[in-house]
């Protein structure tokens, strides 16, 4: 020890020393790893915060996209295409290409073709039965994309594919099975051919009027043996389609001209519009609903952490004090203790993140509701973690800053 | 460099008063310098002023009236961050209660005495095994205070204030917690290092603690009176004492 160093010159003795961000984050790691159990209690009241605004926002995005999935199946996002009727009352069919030009529309998510049989024919179990003895079944013809695109399901079989859809078989309505008593593999007989039941709906969705008590053929049989009989034969009748979630206005916008390019004002649209309203306000109102949840569990996780650095301050004072004495500033002082409240909740909020997740996908495998985890709970739970214990951990770190350092180290 | 004669500390006419209601006046006026290399002892009962004396002379606390001096500096209007700085660089301090960090290690605890003098991690780290090597405890660098003695323990205090080589080094009842054979080892130590340069200032209510020292200042209701013992030419030559009535 010589006096040059003893004694540093009066210019220096009075200029400010930076803490560096290092020498910072290491006084604020005391606190935060100094002693595990309380920086896990501490934690643990932001993890629970965390945890429910994930798990409510998940749950309530959950239930959302069950009931919005419902009133899709409904026909919230359909908006179904049909030819027009020209002045003399003639259809004017659809061009070929029409599904293949929709489909590629932005906010499209699927289309499904029903095409027209004109003929009028019965159907049978077998070739005995008197031909006036119709039990009022009918004949229609669908494509293989119109299965997803109505929205139907199978009770039995399979619906057509593109080898299927050829061949002499026949995908029989819920009410058509039951009044012919025909199972899948049995064959009926259709205006003199007998045809294979390819498969048995048991719902044929938002084309039950189309297709309840009928007998469908595949769209490529019915072109390659009864073109000819009717000029309708082949020709589009329904065109199904499905928007992409909250599409269906823009993609009911400029669906006429993509149907039908040459005549865009003999193309009939309909849909179940109140549907779409209806879905459209049940979105937000359910948005809302999950912002306001996730919302209160954040105060709740906030209110934790700030009690948490209060008593952390209190029982700090010896330390506080310390610090002072040895020459920290009193912004010095509270960065550390901000830091370390941020270092809280870090590991709070990550902890909450997992927990949150576990328990939205726990509630949804109980409700049978889909899983859905919106990615912004993801992201903002953590960083909101963050922001709530940089402002929970301000105060009392601003208070541990007006602590004279006489009274702190009297604390003790 | 700095005049060598100019006292490390000085106050003038300090006084503290608590506001009420009633208010309560710990410190009568009391000026006082403290030479480099002094050795003085605050000496009184408890509640006779004596931490209070020691907190403004500390810069840790503003005196109600009156001006101190570091260096010849009027620190009384300073600012606080400027006051911080000083802190760092001139003043130690040595608690009653040792005031160790328990999760730290000794070497941790002891560099944190230059956390906040703008020395790098490194350096900090090299000069904390020196400073503990010096006050005997070079073998004890990681242990934590929970795995010491309380006699180790405030020597990790004392090396902690002397790491940054301080002009002054305040201990308040530095042996107040330890048993009589350890404080007095605690306070061999502390004369020992007024030899190296450093003055040291020690408050205490144990007369045979206070002989240990060259210059005792006896505090009672507030009022400070040196005791003048003759035999140190310089603590005759420089203390001024002046005890308000």
């Amino acid at each position: 020890m010589n006096e040059a160093s003893l004694n540093p010159r009066r210019d220096d003795l009075l200029r400010p020393r930076r803490l560096s961000f290092r020498d910072l984050l290491g006084t604020a790691w005391i606190g935060v790893g100094g002693r595990p159990q309380r920086t896990a209690l501490a934690a643990l009241g932001v993890a629970l915060g965390i945890a429910a605004l994930v798990a409510l926002t998940s749950a309530s995005a959950s239930s959302q996209q069950q009931i919005l999935n419902d009133l899709d199946a409904l026909g919230a996002n359909l908006v179904i295409v049909g030819p027009g009727n020209d002045a003399t009352g003639d259809a004017v069919f659809l061009p070929q290409f029409a599904p293949e030009a929709i489909a590629r529309q932005p906010g499209v998510r699927s289309v499904g073709v029903l095409d027209y049989f004109p003929l009028v024919s019965g159907v049978y179990r077998s070739d005995l039965v008197p031909i006036t003895e119709t039990s009022g079944i009918h004949v229609t013809t669908a494509r293989p994309d119109a299965f997803e695109a109505i929205g139907a399901t199978l009770a039995r079989g399979r619906w057509f594919d593109d080898v299927t859809r050829a061949l002499p078989v026949t995908v029989l309505s819920a009410i058509a099975a039951a009044r012919l008593g025909a199972q899948v593999g049995d064959n009926v007989y259709i205006d003199g051919q007998w045809y294979g039941v390819l498969g048995i709906l048991s719902d044929s969705g938002v084309a039950s009027g189309r297709l309840d008590g009928a007998a469908i053929l595949g769209d490529a049989w019915v072109r390659d043996n009864f073109a000819g009989q009717h000029s309708g034969i082949g020709e589009i009748q329904e065109i199904y389609v499905r928007a992409e979630p909250g599409m269906v206005d823009t993609v009911r916008e400029g669906l006429a001209r993509v149907a039908n390019p040459a005549t865009p004002h003999f193309v009939a649209l309909s849909g179940a519009s109140n549907l779409a309203d209806a879905r459209a306000l049940t979105d937000d109102t359910l948005a809302t609903l999950g912002l306001a949840l996730g919302g209160i569990s954040l105060l709740v996780g906030g209110v934790g952490i700030a009690n948490t650095m209060v008593v952390t301050v209190l029982e700090r004072r010896g330390e506080i004090g310390l610090r002072r004495a040895l020459g920290a500033r009193p912004g010095q002082i509270a960065a550390q203790f901000v830091g370390e409240a941020i270092g809280i909740s870090l590991i709070g909020g990550l902890a909450g993140l997992i927990l949150g997740v576990i328990a939205a996908i726990v509630i949804a495998l109980i409700t049978g509701q889909p899983i859905v985890i919106p990615f912004a709970a993801i992201v903002v739970g953590p960083l909101l973690s963050v922001i709530v214990g940089a402002i929970a951990g301000l105060q009392p770190a601003i208070k541990a800053t007006r602590l004279s350092p006489t009274t702190a180290l009297r604390a003790i | 460099m700095p005049d060598n004669t100019a006292p490390v500390i000085e106050v003038r006419e300090v006084t503290k008063t608590y506001p009420g209601p009633p208010p309560l006046t710990v410190l009568q006026p009391t000026s006082l310098k403290i030479m480099p290399g002094d050795q003085v002892a605050i000496l009184g009962p408890s509640g006779s002023g004596k931490s209070t004396l020691l907190s403004i002379l500390g810069i840790l606390d503003d005196p109600t009236s009156g001006n101190v001096f570091v260096d010849g500096i009027d620190v009384t209007s300073l600012a606080e961050k400027q006051r911080s700085a000083i802190r760092a660089a001139w003043i130690g301090f040595v608690f009653q209660q040792f005031h160790l960090i328990p999760t730290q290690s000794a070497v941790q605890n002891v560099s944190n005495g230059l956390l906040y003098s703008g020395v790098t991690y490194r350096e900090r780290n090299r000069r904390a095994k020196e400073a503990l090597t010096a006050v005997g405890l070079g073998h004890r660098l990681t242990h934590r205070p929970g795995q010491m003695s309380g006699g180790e323990q405030q020597r990790v205090a004392i090396a902690r204030a002397l790491v940054r080589e301080p002009a002054v080094l305040f201990a308040d009842e530095p042996t107040g917690a330890l048993d009589s054979a350890t404080g007095e080892a605690i306070v061999g130590l502390l004369a020992g290092v007024a030899d190296r340069g450093t003055a040291v200032v020690v408050v205490t209510h144990n007369e045979e603690i206070a002989s240990r020292f060259r210059r005792i200042i006896r505090l009672h209701d507030g009022v400070a009176t040196e005791a003048y013992r003759g035999t140190d030419n310089k603590s005759d030559a420089t203390a001024v004492i002046e005890a308000a009535a």
